[in-house]
């Protein structure tokens, strides 16, 4: 979880109140005489401008239009410089019921009592131990620890569920990639890239559409399938020429 | 390999079944299907128009019946096949076409 930001004192250069900033504050009202007053000439200004020069930025990607920008690694909120969105930067923990959207620009998680029963929930990374009713998307990725349940179905980077854990979905998931270790039950789910079933994987679906299909011996997979023709005849045959391994290779 | 496991040479075309006791290469038409109790590849440009049944299967060409594998079934990018797909583990690359029902570690 992020760290909250932490506070220092300034006083008003007009009245002398002291009030609460954030360390990084740029310009502030005075909460006694209404005096507003930009951080330099507040008391220890010297300090905090030292200080800022020093701030640690991380790269973000606005959810709606893309746009790349740089925020504080601190900041819990910030808007699209681009199309202006209300940017939550925080994670977020939900522990038992939980009614309403949620959009998030960091992780979210579910616990093994929690349930998602807004209408979309958004956030960078989902980590799923409980349910969901609602529409999950995980930009990134969505791993499932516990024995859960997503009614909606769900959308993002890569689906991981975990050895040991399941996830039941009610309705399309559509992912880029997927790596199942432990047990996936569903209608249709699509992988527009590389699906893995591990050792101990399982996965009994009505249709699986991938790029491509790793079962690793011992990984059990019952459903209709079908690769995406994503490879053109040029790309076929480079890789085919490259020389192949596992088992024997035509000779002749 | 032993030169008689192998059926192939441009256009044969094998009006039956086929059964190979050793590994083999099938580079040929078979209007029929294909067993072995070994491994087993599908070349590219032959065609298999009944089941094939090996060992382990590794897939170039294109099998119209299905593909039955004990143990591990590959389809290369390139290959074809349009109907189930049976193995203990199993491959299939980007740029297979493939269709079909998946039965794996049953």
């Amino acid at each position: 979880m992020a760290a909250l930001v932490s506070k220092i004192e300034v006083h008003c250069p007009e009245c002398g109140h002291a009030q609460m900033e954030s360390e990084n504050f740029l310009s502030t009202v005075c909460r006694s005489c209404s005096f507003y007053f930009k951080s330099s000439l507040a008391s220890g200004g010297a300090k905090r401008r030292a200080k800022r020069a020093t701030i640690q930025k991380r790269e973000l990607t606005c959810a709606d239009c893309g746009a790349v920008q740089m925020v504080a690694e601190e900041a819990q909120s910030s808007s699209c410089i681009e199309c202006g969105r209300h940017l939550e930067l925080g994670h977020r923990e939900i522990a038992g019921e939980h009614l309403g959207n949620l959009s998030l620009e960091g992780e979210l998680l579910i616990g093994p009592k929690g349930n998602f029963g807004g209408a979309k929930g958004r956030a960078a990374r989902i980590v799923l131990q409980g349910r969901a009713s609602g529409f999950l998307e995980g930009a990134e990725w969505l791993r499932v620890e516990g024995q859960s349940k997503i009614r909606a179905g769900a959308k993002g980077g890569q689906l991981v569920i975990q050895e040991g854990a399941s996830l039941e979905a009610g309705d399309l998931l559509q992912f880029d990639s997927g790596e199942v270790l432990g047990e996936l039950r569903c209608g249709t789910a699509r992988f527009a890239g590389a699906l893995r079933v591990g050792p101990k994987g399982k996965i009994v679906a009505e249709k699986i559409f991938f790029g491509d299909l790793t079962v690793e011996r011992g990984g059990r997979v019952a459903c209709l399938g079908e690769a995406h023709p994503r490879m053109s005849e040029r790309e076929s045959e480079a890789s085919r020429s490259e020389g192949e391994t596992g088992i024997g290779a035509t000779t002749d | 390999m032993d030169p008689s496991e192998r059926m192939e040479g441009a256009g044969i075309q094998i009006g039956g079944s086929v059964g190979l006791e050793q590994d083999g290469v099938i580079r040929a038409v078979v209007k029929g299907d294909v067993r072995s109790t070994c491994k087993l590849v599908i070349s590219k440009g032959s065609v298999v128009s009944g089941v094939v049944q090996a060992r382990d299967i590794r897939l170039e060409g294109e099998v119209v019946g299905g593909v039955e594998g004990l143990g591990q079934v590959w389809l290369v990018a390139g290959s074809r096949l349009r109907s189930r797909c049976v193995a203990a583990a199993l491959r299939i690359e980007a740029g297979a076409d493939f269709s079909g029902e998946i039965r794996v570690g049953e």
